[in-house]
């Protein structure tokens, strides 16, 4: 079964960790746990280079920057192939980054 | 070996890759350099034994391998348009602190990982251009005749002349599909010039430090590919520790004696940073695995500080990227560190015969029975582990061990513990 985990960070929350150590050992204890998991995995640039398409009626309106009035960004997301959605929530909360993120765990839909 | 024949084969491996890479540059003709620097190195053979090994032996074969060059064209009456160009720019050289420009080795590189050669035959081109391996080793490391090698290497090349492989950076999508092969190429290239499995030395450090610029200069041409960061990272946290790792005498320090304190501390974060940035992009690989092992030992600050936990679930990672017996003697290594030598041992003999030829199998085995206690049995493995090795380094830190053995199974009580 495949999931997508959808990592979301919020604007003002978010810290990086405490030290360089304790980041490295964590990012790569989860990276560890991802064995023989990952079907895809896209990393997102930060939100100030992306660009917002919206409509106003018919016509679309093109704006620099995130959406304005969200308060969280996605900041990637890893597509797993697990036997059980706990698994793949597992997998989530070993994620090494905390303050300030959330892990959405969807089902990737097929066929 | 005579002094002559050492010197020539230090020079060999350290400027033959240089010669064909800026000759091939020069000349648009990769066969040519190759053959040009080829017959230099004949010369030096025939000539620095009774002549003497000249002042500048990396000079006297660039001048040489350009003479060379111009007699083959002259010969092939081709030289007219290309002399010209062998005339000018033969003494430029790259600026390792400027960034942007790219080494023509790299180049040289991707030209050997070309599709249309097999696998095997990229690595081989690659070795022999870029280390100055001969065709015997070649054919050595392969398993296979001298002459089949060299009708390989001959065919290989034909190839790159008629398919008129460009001398170049592939661009997009191209550079992707030979990028396994680039990897692969400059790390054997650092593992040969981190511990050499050659007797003449035991370390090669210029050909270390090689390996890590290229690295480098591959991560600015590819800095969102994990695994490029990851080979980067990987050769540079061995760089940061290899101060500690031989002695005085040039005997080889355990992980686990090291003096943590010469280890290159700013060098080591800089790293682990850059490894952390590859890995949280969620695409395991080979040379991140490696690189993260690596960063677990390089960030305690004691031994017994040791994420073993960590460390061998990194294992796990990686022998499910690629599965390999070596590997497997490491994972079982840190099992003995997590769990005990009772443990590790049981590892150890649950991986049937496919390492038995393998020095550090036996080595491991030898320091595993130690650990219980067995030390006669202990020392038979570490006499096992010395024949089958060349090492000088390897060699003496496992006579020691031997010694110890026999000096503990004497009754004398222990020397050194």
């Amino acid at each position: 079964m495949k999931y997508a985990m959808v990592i979301l960070r919020d604007k003002e929350e978010w810290q990086p960790l405490s030290t360089e150590q304790l980041d490295f050992e964590l990012t790569a204890g989860w990276w560890a746990g991802l064995k023989g998991k990952v079907v895809a995995s896209v990393r997102l640039g930060l939100p100030d280079e992306s660009t917002t398409v919206t409509w106003r009626g018919d016509q679309p309106v093109v704006t620099d920057g995130p959406y304005v009035e969200a308060k969280e960004t996605v900041g990637g997301i890893v597509v797993v192939d697990v036997g059980s959605a706990q698994e793949a929530i597992e997998l989530a909360t070993t994620f090494p980054s905390r303050v300030g993120i959330r892990i959405e765990v969807r089902p990737v839909l097929e066929g | 070996m005579n002094e002559a024949s050492q010197a020539l084969e230090q020079y060999v491996r350290d400027e033959s890759a240089r010669l064909v890479a800026s000759l091939t540059r020069q000349l648009g003709d990769f066969d040519l350099a190759e053959e040009s620097v080829q017959d230099a190195i004949l010369e030096a053979l025939s000539h620095w034994p009774a002549s003497g090994v000249p002042k500048e032996p990396g000079a006297w074969l660039r001048v040489t391998a350009r003479r060379k060059a111009t007699d083959r064209l002259r010969r092939e009456a081709r030289y007219r348009d290309r002399l010209q160009v062998l005339g000018k720019s033969l003494e430029r050289t790259v600026d390792p602190d400027q960034p942007g420009v790219i080494d023509d080795r790299l180049v040289l590189i991707f030209m050997c990982c070309h599709p249309t050669l097999s696998r095997e035959v990229q690595v081989a081109l690659t070795l022999r251009s870029l280390l100055g391996v001969t065709t015997a080793q070649l054919a050595k490391a392969f398993l296979t005749s001298d002459a089949t090698m060299t009708r390989r290497i001959v065919r290989a090349k034909r190839k790159i002349v008629e398919a008129g492989i460009p001398f170049a950076i592939p661009s997009g999508d191209e550079i992707r599909g030979r990028l396994s092969e680039v990897l692969t190429s400059i790390y054997v290239m650092f593992n040969e010039g981190y511990l050499s499995a050659g007797p003449a030395t035991s370390q090669r450090e210029e050909l270390a430090n090689d390996a890590e610029w290229l690295a480098g200069l591959l991560r600015q041409l590819l800095p969102e590919e994990p695994e490029v960061t990851g080979l980067l990272a990987l050769i540079r946290l061995h760089q940061a520790r290899r101060r500690a790792r031989f002695d005085d005498r040039g005997e080889i320090v355990l992980m686990k004696d090291q003096d943590r304190s010469v280890w290159d501390r700013p060098a080591i974060n800089a790293a682990i940073e850059l490894l952390t940035s590859a890995l949280r992009m969620g695409q395991p690989g080979f040379y991140q695995a490696q690189a993260a092992i690596a960063g677990c030992h390089a960030v305690a600050a004691r031994w017994e500080d040791t994420n073993w936990e960590l460390i061998v679930n990194l294992y796990d990672q990686l022998l499910s990227i690629a599965d390999s017996p070596i590997a497997a003697l490491n994972r079982a290594i840190a099992i003995e560190y997590r769990d005990g030598p009772e443990a590790g041992l049981a590892e150890l003999d649950s991986m049937g015969k496919s390492l038995d030829s393998y020095h550090l199998f036996h080595a491991a085995r030898a320091q595993m029975l130690r650990g219980m206690g067995r030390s006669s049995e202990a020392a038979d493995e570490d006499r096992l582990a010395s024949k089958l090795t060349s090492n000088p380094a390897e060699l003496s830190l496992l006579q020691r061990r031997i010694e110890d053995e026999t000096f503990i199974k004497d009754g004398h009580g222990h020397r050194r513990q």
